[in-house]
């Protein structure tokens, strides 16, 4: 055993509870083969991948384009709205949070204790459990699909944020404390700059994953991209679901490919 | 003249217009979206949402609770019999889920990532290859979880193996794209000394890149199995085994209280994963 280093272990251990889990769920690989086999709406599905539509498949004369534009409207709407709140919530929650402010000498550790637990309840709920409770409550707008998200949301950038700035150098917080500044003081204008950089990278990253929450709220009759394919794909037309899959993935490419160079043209500069 | 200097630099900061454009356009609509369109909060408060909201509030009390009147024992007993036989096929399916998908994403990702990696050894036989594992990754990764699951379980039905593929797919996109990326940053002068002897780009990836960057692919497994416990939850409302469904159960029967238990249940569950995650985390870093 002691040619086993700790990564070995730990690699081992994971490998364990995944065949543990394997068993428990009943997997086996010949039942993969087995669905698709019986699976006739399979070659349907995956041929329709070559032969994507814009017409609808329901009416051959009405062109899908202005839903389509209206579901990536509202797609986008429901992201820039969730992450918009997000960082208006997270932001301060995540100062709020962070050990380092509240540990220092004059602080209150209650303060950073109480946030963290907030934050962690705030991220424990998934979105689309949020849109259900909220649903409920206050019916179904699009306010209530962007809070769903935001909360999540700002629950993560918070938690990020406070493990940011409790990473980040002293460097200048020393400096401006060496010239008189409260510890708080040194803290805002000194830590929160240097964090700066690393919250941008979080900050688009969470705005993918925003718009990802927003097309799968489109299930719960809210009008995004998860709405057009969920009607699609109800009515077996395959044709129009790829359409609206392959603007899916092109939505996500674009978005990915724009953080990018924001995030190279920062780092330059 | 000292006062002038800073002025100076400032206005001699190397500008791009992208960024500029790129700046105000996110300031802009993320302002406009709240002024210009029809998202508003105020609308939320109007007087019937707050009778709903009140409403809902009465009917989240348990049903033993609202009968009898509060008492701790009430609450007990009805805690027992919701959950009792339920905590199990509950909780365990969705772990087991989530441990098993996120082992294949790992595995299916780390290979990938050998073909998108731009910083491993390899000539224009590679390129083109490597393109179109980035290009398999992002489309693995575009769409969700929750997605994928829905077009699997319309092509082939209820089952665990279209969970756990659906989990699987979305989170090798990422994780694949975590390692490349990983592995693109790591120090370059291994790999070039493995290069200089003559190895391959797989020989490279699995021999250089690989134990050097392990510590942090393993930061990666554990960040992503904490959100695939998340989406494994919620995969339940489609009809899999998992918390999700009896979410889905306890809202067609109207049975708010029992909906929001199993809500909590899930929030329980996936904090005691983090937490986890975070205990696993820190003795790793230890070694």
């Amino acid at each position: 055993m002691n040619r086993i280093g700790p990564r070995g272990r730990v690699v081992a251990g994971i490998a364990a509870a995944t065949v543990a889990s394997a068993w428990f769920l009943e997997l086996s690989p010949h039942n993969i083969v087995r669905g698709l086999e019986h699976s006739s709406s399979a070659r349907a599905f995956f041929t329709a991948a070559l032969h994507p539509t814009l017409v609808s498949q329901d009416l051959p004369d009405t062109s899908l384009v202005p839903a389509l534009l209206h579901g990536l409207f509202r797609t986008l709407q429901f992201a820039v709205g969730a992450i918009g709140l997000g960082i208006l919530g997270g932001l301060p929650l995540g100062i709020l949070a962070s050990q380092r402010i509240w540990q220092a000498p004059g602080g209150h550790p209650i303060v950073w204790r109480t946030v963290r637990v907030l934050i962690a309840l705030m991220r424990s709920v998934h979105e689309l459990l949020l849109a259900i409770l909220l649903l409920a409550i206050f019916g179904r707008s699009p306010t209530v699909a962007v809070i769903a998200i935001a909360i999540p949301t700002a629950g993560t950038l918070a938690k990020v944020f406070a493990e940011l700035i409790d990473e980040a150098e002293d460097g200048a917080a020393a400096a401006l404390r060496s010239i008189g500044a409260t510890p708080l003081q040194a803290s805002l204008l000194g830590l929160v700059p240097r964090t700066i950089p690393d919250l941008c990278t979080i900050v688009f990253y969470r705005f993918e994953c925003a718009l990802r929450a927003a097309t799968v709220l489109g299930f719960f009759g809210f009008q995004t991209l998860g709405y057009l394919i969920l009607k699609s794909a109800e009515n077996l037309y395959f044709q129009e679901l790829w359409a609206f899959l392959y603007a899916l993935i092109g939505l996500m490419f674009l978005t990915e490919r724009w953080s990018a160079k924001i995030r190279g043209l920062m780092v330059r500069e | 003249m000292t006062t002038s200097q800073p002025m100076a630099l400032y206005r001699a900061r190397p500008r791009s217009r992208f960024l500029m454009i790129s700046l105000w356009l996110m300031a802009g609509s993320t302002i406009g979206v709240w002024l210009c369109t029809d998202l508003s909060l105020s609308a939320l408060w109007q007087p019937r949402e707050k009778a709903h909201l009140s409403r809902f509030l009465s009917d989240m009390t348990p049903y033993p609770l609202v009968e009898h009147g509060w008492s701790w024992s009430a609450l007990w007993g009805w805690l027992h019999d919701t959950l009792g036989t339920r905590f199990e096929t509950a909780v365990l399916p969705t772990v087991a889920l989530s441990v098993v998908s996120v082992s294949i994403a790992a595995a299916c990702g780390l290979v990938l990532s050998v073909g998108a990696a731009r910083r491993l050894p390899g000539g224009q036989s590679w390129a083109v290859f490597g393109g179109a594992c980035r290009a398999l990754l992002l489309v693995m990764r575009a769409i969700p979880t929750y997605l994928w699951a829905y077009l699997l379980v319309l092509i082939f039905g209820l089952g665990a193996w279209p969970a756990v593929i659906a989990l699987a797919l979305h989170n090798t996109g990422t994780l694949g794209r975590m390692a490349a990326e990983t592995i693109d940053n790591l120090d370059p002068g291994v790999p070039r000394a493995f290069q200089a002897l003559g190895a391959g780009r797989a020989q490279t990836a699995t021999l250089a890149a690989f134990p050097q960057g392990f510590g942090r692919f393993l930061l990666f497994f554990f960040v992503r199995w904490e959100t695939a416990v998340r989406e494994a939850t919620v995969l339940g409302l489609l009809g899999f085994v998992s918390i999700g469904w009896f979410i889905a159960d306890a809202r067609a029967r109207m049975q708010t209280d029992v909906m929001l238990l199993f809500i909590l249940l899930a929030s329980a569950l996936i904090i005691a994963g983090d937490a986890m995650s975070v205990v696993v985390r820190q003795s790793l870093r230890h070694r």
